[in-house]
């Protein structure tokens, strides 16, 4: 385990990244929003 | 050989995990402190680039991005134009307004903001929802009291507005809003910041028509404009239109809208 992290740290530290951008932007609610928005139904929509 | 790649996106996976409850935590944990006001705005920032980004490279609303620089839209401008804003979070204001004084054309701006409605008085209609209105009248930590806007009892002429045509509107939204009298996009067009914030929390989406700029889209839409927004309803009922018009398609046939580009 511990030579995995040593070879792949990088990696690692990409998903830590990407990972505390995906839980910033999920408490953000703003995200939220902006997902409902495109999922609302239009006129035509029953 | 198996077992090390799996062990090592297994790594992978759960420093992802851990990533996600920090980024969230981390969220949390400034959206509670004194620097929630610095992270709203860059989050807006971030938001309007993405925006700039999507005009630019033609796949958002083009009018978006030159509309928000005519908008009032900083705290020290809302709170100079805001009489509401007075209240217990005043000694704020105050400081924000030292530390950043609102530039002279916002200022401008913000006494150009429609006031032929007289909203001193209590609003004619007072139908609605009396737990959403309850909720929407709550009071939030920014201060901004929330004031509920002037609606009418029918349509004019009898005829509404398409408010689905507002990016953010849906038929849920567009009827929650007719029952508290608001039929034409000249109404939410006049809306002020405390009508907006009312507005947000009787629909229960916060920030919800501050991001998708309800205000702004209905002053298009009520002057006739287009705000180059549409729903996947209109692309689909166009394509028909198109397709019909060529004569390929028959009425009411939806089996060649999604192949058509």
């Amino acid at each position: 385990m511990l030579y995995d992290v040593l070879v792949f740290w990088p990696f690692l530290l990409l998903a830590l990244v990407l990972g505390l951008l995906v839980g910033w932007w999920y408490q953000d609610p703003r995200s939220a929003d902006d997902l409902t928005a495109w999922l609302e139904p239009g006129p035509d929509d029953p | 050989m198996i077992i090390h790649f799996l062990q090592i996106w297994l790594l992978v996976a759960v420093t992802f995990v851990c990533g996600c409850l920090i980024g969230a935590w981390l969220y949390s944990v400034i959206a509670e402190s004194r620097l929630a006001l610095a992270q709203g705005a860059v989050a807006d920032t971030i938001g309007d680039g993405l925006d700039r980004l999507k005009s630019i490279f033609g796949i958002g609303p083009s009018w978006r991005a030159e509309h928000l620089k005519s908008v009032p839209r900083s705290l020290p401008t809302i709170a100079a134009a805001e009489p509401s804003w007075a209240g217990r979070s005043q000694s704020r204001i105050d400081r924000v307004m030292r530390l950043s004084p609102p530039p002279a054309d916002e200022v401008v701006e913000a006494a150009r903001w429609p006031d032929d409605l007289d909203r001193t008085q209590e609003p004619a209609f007072t139908g609605g929802d009396p737990t959403r209105i309850e909720h929407a009248e709550t009071v939030s930590n920014d201060g901004i009291v929330p004031r509920r806007p002037p609606g009418i009892a029918a349509p004019r002429s009898g005829v509404p507005d398409n408010l689905t045509r507002i990016r953010g509107i849906g038929f849920r939204n567009e009827t929650a809003l007719n029952k508290i009298g608001i039929y034409h996009f000249s109404q939410i067009a006049a809306w002020t910041p405390a009508e907006v914030r009312w507005i947000g929390q009787y629909l229960a989406f916060p920030e919800r028509i501050e991001r998708d700029d309800w205000a702004g889209q209905a002053a298009v839409l009520a002057v006739g404009g287009d705000t180059g927004f549409e729903k996947a309803a209109d692309r689909r009922r166009r394509r028909r239109q198109a397709l019909h018009e060529g004569g390929s398609v028959e009425e009411g046939d939806d089996a060649g809208d999604d192949d058509e580009q």
